[in-house]
């Protein structure tokens, strides 16, 4: 059976219940959606929120392709693509593009696990680069709970009311998210 | 015990990431305003907030000055009388000799011109043979910093400059803050994106001096924290600093306009004196010039009636069977008078699902003027609306008519004449842009350091080696920091 034969055969979601879970999806997901087209792109408003009005619009063209699937993975390879798109249709503009440099990454991988970072290593736009390549390249809710954890400065408490979980859930998935941004760093994809 | 104790290297993943979220910032989190606007709203590329707004006099115009020219014509014949009573330097002398000095090399020096939220300051140096440029001979330099200032005193303001240089032996432009901003190394501070080129890029720049911003954005948006921070860049302000750049590059920079443009400025003078100071130099001050035609800094602007141009404005619809939505809104662009104000709209359609094409032109009827409607492809329709309520941003007129008069001081000119060699060596303009706002022709110098004729003193952070860079198949990609890019390779 070939790829497009299994998509085909996958079941089909029904339409009213697909709208409800991009809904879902988009409302829990859009910020990292937004700071996602922000890093790579380099901040510039206007351009983040036309790609933000793109991948609204897309996902709602597209919801009828939404098969036995989250919704969230698949908001994501929409905004992937149209990154993607983005790239390809501007690349002869100076505008600031962040790109993965999976060599570079790998390496800050091993430091991030095995030593404390020197101020001096992480105040370097290529490092500072890598590292929120891969902390807004993670999943919503990996990346939701690092950035009000360790930018936002939030306790676990408040997080764990925020989440309504307790607080050793929430330590644990901050544990797991920890090793997940390690992991991205450590696989970081040059096409995202 | 939990999971992560077992771990002995999550303390060191823990560690870092407390300290590098304490050293970065994230983009700001986008408020319920803003969020809505992504659902209602499609693309904008058709309007959108563009730079092509004119809102002064073209340029390469000559000057026109708005002030009576009675006064300046009978005082351009002031002669001062020295301590020994014998006439020595008249204003006509200084200023013909002010003519002959711009033909030659000169150095101009930008200070101080502030717009509020916008501060610029430069340097151009042109050390030609002859009465304009040559690129063959000519040594050209021009630094120009414009400065976004941080509306949150926490952060740092951004430093956006476009540098130019070019001599026999080497030709480059070095652009700091073209078209967005880093801004996650530190906490508060925000760090534009920057390139390099390299080739001859005068003309270019003559023809557009701030051209290397490209899409600078006229707003930007950071947080660290609770702390937030904007920039804002508005069209308006973006045309006075380029109507000043080509008043000194072309007008003041080419001989053979300068002679007009010093001719009305004797005229436009309000008051024209000659005197020695203490350094045996002649010094004429003209003052009271209300502005200069070719920036027409004062001059208000007259708003037209917006609420009136946007009911007539005609905004496309494309209804999508598909998606039973609205799935593109654009237009043909703003009613002139509005575009050329740098007037700026955010398209929105309306939200919702319709069953048919039908249904949404009918809800339409309700409260807009449907022009036309047009069925495209099996699945698509155009509906032509009129009168749709977009977000209208008027900030760059506002700026015009409210802040602009008010930065505005009467302009004085400074011409000093060294009466033993006969020359003009230094002019000054006061009062540009702002009480402060001083712009420096220092005539028959051109002294530049030879240090800041490399390009590499602009690059701080860059691991990557420029001859890789050349090599790459990829050279505009934004590897690490500033993109060099070897415009001669592809000539």
């Amino acid at each position: 059976m070939t790829h497009t034969q299994r998509i085909l055969a996958a079941p089909m979601v029904d339409p009213v219940s697909a709208r409800t879970d991009i809904d879902e999806a988009w409302q829990r997901c859009c910020q990292s959606f937004c700071r996602y087209f922000a890093i790579r792109t380099g901040g510039n408003d206007h351009l983040i929120d036309d790609l933000m009005q793109q991948l609204w619009l897309k996902s709602r063209i597209k919801r009828n392709d939404l098969r036995a699937t989250e919704a969230e993975p698949w908001l994501w390879r929409i905004a992937q693509n149209l990154l993607r798109e983005h790239r390809r249709k501007n690349k002869n503009n100076l505008e600031r593009r962040v790109m993965a440099d999976p060599s570079l990454a790998g390496k800050l991988a091993r430091q991030f696990d095995t030593e404390e970072m020197p101020l001096e290593v992480l105040e370097r736009r290529e490092v500072c680069d890598q590292l929120l390549l891969a902390l807004t390249g993670l999943p919503n809710g990996e990346q939701e709970l690092l950035i009000g954890h360790y930018f936002e400065g939030r306790s676990q408490r408040e997080l764990a009311a925020a989440l309504d979980i307790s607080d050793r859930a929430v330590e644990g998935r901050l544990y797991r998210a920890r090793l997940a941004l390690k992991n991205k760093l450590e696989h970081l994809n040059p096409e995202e | 015990m939990s999971e992560q104790h077992h771990d002995p290297n999550d303390t060191n993943r823990h560690r870092n990431l407390l300290r590098i979220g304490q050293v970065y910032s994230l983009p700001l989190r986008a408020d319920e305003v803003r969020q809505s606007q992504w659902q209602r709203t499609t693309s904008n590329k058709n309007i959108n907030t563009t730079h092509k707004g004119i809102t002064f006099m073209k340029r390469h115009k000559n000057l026109a000055f708005l002030t009576s020219g009675a006064i300046a014509a009978a005082a351009a014949l002031a002669v001062w009388f020295g301590p020994g009573g014998t006439a020595t330097v008249s204003a006509d002398v200084i200023l013909e000799n002010l003519k002959a000095a711009l033909g030659r090399k000169l150095t101009i020096n930008i200070e101080d011109i502030d717009l509020g939220n916008v501060a610029v300051e430069g340097e151009i140096v042109l050390d030609r043979k002859g009465n304009w440029l040559n690129e063959e001979t000519d040594t050209l330099y021009s630094e120009l910093h414009v400065t976004l200032k941080a509306d949150n005193p926490d952060w740092n303001d951004l430093d956006g400059a476009i540098v130019v240089c070019q001599s026999p032996e080497r030709a480059w432009t070095y652009c700091r803050g073209n078209g967005g901003s880093s801004g996650f190394l530190t906490p508060k501070r925000v760090v534009e994106s920057d390139f390099l080129v390299k080739g001859h890029q005068w003309k270019e720049f003559l023809e557009n001096p701030l051209g290397g911003f490209g899409g600078m954005p006229l707003s930007l948006s950071f947080s660290s924290g609770e702390s937030q921070v904007n920039y804002r860049f508005l069209v308006a302000q973006r045309t006075y600093i380029q109507q000043l750049l080509y008043f000194l590059l072309l007008n003041l920079g080419n001989a053979e306009s300068a002679d007009s443009v010093i001719d009305e400025l004797r005229e436009s003078a309000g008051n024209l004196v000659v005197e020695q100071n203490d350094d045996a130099i002649w010094v004429l001050h003209a003052s009271d010039i209300k502005q200069i035609g070719a920036l027409q800094l004062s001059e208000p602007v007259e708003v037209p009636d917006i609420e009136a141009l946007m009911r007539g404005f005609v905004t496309t619809l494309t209804y999508d069977r598909g998606c039973r939505c609205i799935s593109k809104v654009y237009s043909d662009g703003l009613p002139e008078p509005l575009s050329k104000l740098g007037v700026s709209v955010s398209l929105r359609g309306p939200s919702g699902s319709w069953d048919s094409a039908e249904a949404l032109i009918a809800e339409l009827e309700e409260s807009y003027e449907v022009v036309a409607s047009t069925s495209i492809s099996e699945s698509e329709w155009e509906i032509e609306v009129k009168g749709l309520p977009h977000a209208v941003d008027t900030s760059s007129i506002d700026w015009t008519n409210e802040v602009l008069p008010g930065l505005m001081g009467d302009l004085e000119l400074l011409v000093y004449y060294d009466a033993e060699t006969k020359s003009v060596q230094r002019a000054e303009f006061l009062g540009i842009g702002s009480k402060l706002g001083k712009i420096t022709l220092e005539l028959g110098e051109s002294n530049i350091d030879p240090a800041r004729m490399e390009w590499d003193g602009w690059i701080k952070d860059c691991t990557v080696s420029v001859e890789e860079l050349k090599t790459s198949s990829t050279p505009w990609s934004f590897r690490n920091c500033t993109v060099v890019y070897d415009r001669r390779q592809s000539d």
